[in-house]
């Protein structure tokens, strides 16, 4: 069977789970709505919001609803034994990295559509710059969803994972965070200077596409 | 017999281990003239008054956690590339030397701070980036103590290790573009006096050779478990064998 | 020995850092020697940062001298810890190889270790 056979196959599977039982995706749209309204209770003042906060809320409740579907993304192949039976092909455990990080890559950019309209609504801001916002929406999501998986796949088996997951994935995400916000507050202000940051969190992708299916395969194979 | 992986950590070797309590003395010595010298010699400074004479030994910890938490990373990637007992040990033991000066480093920033700037914490690059990679060495170690003696937990905590790396160079990146206001003082040639040149210098060479006590102390401390937990395979083993027999 | 030694040299850095600082006269000597150090690296720190009102801060109680106390004690607490820690883990797991070591010999007549 090839690679991206393989690939195609888990992903189909991994869709057909998510659209039979829609409880996942249906929690983790709950919780980024969630998260922006504590976000409101926590920074409006007097019944008006504050100017600004617009990026901060956005990401970080985007991080934040990442790692909750992170938290169940391995739960079926750990109970099935997925991942030793991926290993056994000659295709490695290369097509079960990628398929999940689409997943959460799907999962992700869905909890985007719905919270970026609300954030904007909530917080009294005017979409503006479009297209740098879109583009650091895609590397950060594609950037968060690759070491997620990475992290989320390396804690399948250890004690204490749900605590021990946020605590590695921040620290390594805050480049994309930085970055997002960043790029974020620039385009709605109208401002320039977007393209360095940008540069930066394509870096982050590019070494983390290639390095986390590496580390996963030798961390993980048996 | 046992075979391979539990036979050669059989064979840890229980040594006593004198270089090392040469190394201890030598870094001692250096360090309390260090003192010594900061104490006596160095002026203080007109804005900063005695505070700046943290200044040494903070500076002494910023290089024994960069070198520490690299050299652990190293280790790491060695150990997920070709799996050793001894680089897995090393690694450990540089990730732990490692945070124990990361926090000192974190400790004493803020206390410098304080009058250099006027505040404990400012979001400033460095700063930053210690406390990140700090936590993230921090989770290493606690992931590998929750996995226990466990293959698994082993490699993946390399992996993190490994993966710590390249992030912790992105995170440098990003934070410097954040903006900040640290102090330039290596890169920027500013120990002007010979005096606190000396003192920096005994400060820093003191505090490596002391840091790589601590590590050669973990090291063996690491070992002598490993040697341990190879035992107790034996062990249970034989008495697998004899109730079988 | 190497326990005893190393316990014994920590204790001694620590109790020799401490009053080194403790004695060192506070604010007189900060204005003494201030003319050579106006070049210093720390003055170059004060320079780097942003055009704050120093003045605020010149005023203020908080002395170098405690800050600096606080500083190494603290970083010597830190590292004693960690030494401590290790040397009680070491004892600890030289007496379990001990133990470990004699239930092999007893069970293989020694042929294992």
């Amino acid at each position: 069977m090839t690679a991206l056979r393989l690939t195609w196959l888990l992903l189909k599977k991994d869709l057909r789970i998510a659209a039979r039982s829609r409880e996942m995706l249906g929690f983790t749209l709950l919780f980024a709505v969630l998260c922006v309204l504590v976000f409101a209770f926590g920074f409006l003042q007097e019944g008006t919001a504050a100017e600004g906060y617009v990026p901060g809320v956005l990401w970080v409740t985007l991080l934040f609803s990442s790692s909750v579907s992170l938290l169940r993304l391995f739960a079926a192949e750990e109970e099935g034994g997925t991942l030793e039976l991926v290993s056994a092909t000659s295709a490695g455990t290369v097509p079960l990295f990628v398929s999940k990080v689409l997943v959460q890559l799907l999962f992700t950019g869905l909890v985007t559509v719905v919270v970026l309209p609300m954030v904007l609504l909530f917080f009294n801001a005017e979409l503006r710059g479009i297209g740098p916002i879109a583009a650091s929406l895609l590397l950060g999501l594609i950037g968060q969803a690759t070491v997620g998986t990475l992290c989320s796949a390396l804690l399948v088996h250890v004690r204490l994972r749900e605590v021990l997951l946020p605590l590695v994935l921040y620290p390594t995400v805050a480049p994309l965070l930085i970055g997002g916000v960043k790029v974020t507050a620039l385009a709605l202000a109208g401002a320039e200077g977007t393209r360095d940051w940008l540069t930066l969190m394509l870096v982050f992708d590019l070494l983390f596409v290639v390095a986390s299916p590496w580390l996963h395969g030798r961390a993980l194979a048996r | 017999m046992q075979t391979s992986p539990t036979a050669d950590a059989l064979r840890v070797p229980i040594r006593r281990p004198v270089a090392a309590l040469l190394l201890l003395a030598i870094g001692l010595v250096t360090i309390e003239v260090a003192l010594w010298w900061i104490a006596t010699r160095t002026p203080s400074d007109i804005v900063l008054g005695l505070s700046q004479k943290i200044f040494y030994f903070h500076v002494g910890s910023a290089f024994a956690m960069l070198l520490g938490l690299s050299a652990a990373s190293i280790m790491s990637l060695v150990d997920l590339l070709r799996p050793d007992d001894r680089a897995d040990a090393l690694a450990r033991s540089f990730l732990e030397v490692g945070v124990v000066f990361s926090l000192c480093l974190l400790t004493s920033g803020p206390l410098w701070a304080r009058k250099a700037w006027g505040m404990y914490w400012t979001w400033e690059p460095r700063l930053t980036l210690s406390l990140l990679v700090t936590l993230l060495a921090i989770s290493v170690i606690a992931l590998r103590s929750m996995s226990g003696d466990s293959h698994t937990g082993r490699r993946v905590g390399a992996a993190m290790a490994v993966m710590a790396a390249p992030a912790s160079y992105l995170i440098h990146v990003a934070v410097k573009w954040w903006g900040g206001n640290h102090p330039q003082v290596i890169q920027g040639g500013g120990i002007q006096s010979a005096d606190m040149r000396i003192a920096f210098w005994l400060a820093v060479v003191g505090l490596l050779t002391f840091a790589s006590v601590l590590v050669v102390t973990r090291y063996r401390d690491i070992r002598l478990q490993q040697r341990a937990q190879a035992l107790r395979l034996t062990l249970s083993a034989h008495q697998l064998r004899q109730r079988r027999a | 020995m190497f326990r005893t030694a190393l316990l014994i040299c920590a204790a001694l850095a620590m109790m020799v850092s401490a009053p080194v600082f403790a004695e060192a006269p506070p604010a007189q000597a900060a204005a003494k020697v201030a003319a050579p150090s106006a070049k210093s690296g720390a003055a170059a720190a004060a320079k780097a940062a942003p055009p704050r009102d120093l003045s605020r801060y010149k005023e203020e109680s908080v002395s170098g001298g405690s800050l600096l106390l606080a500083a190494y004690m603290i970083m010597w607490a830190l590292v004693g810890t960690f030494v401590g820690r290790t040397l009680l883990r070491q004892a600890k797991v030289e007496a379990e190889l001990t133990e470990l070591s004699e239930r092999v010999d007893v069970l293989t007549g020694g042929d294992a270790a």
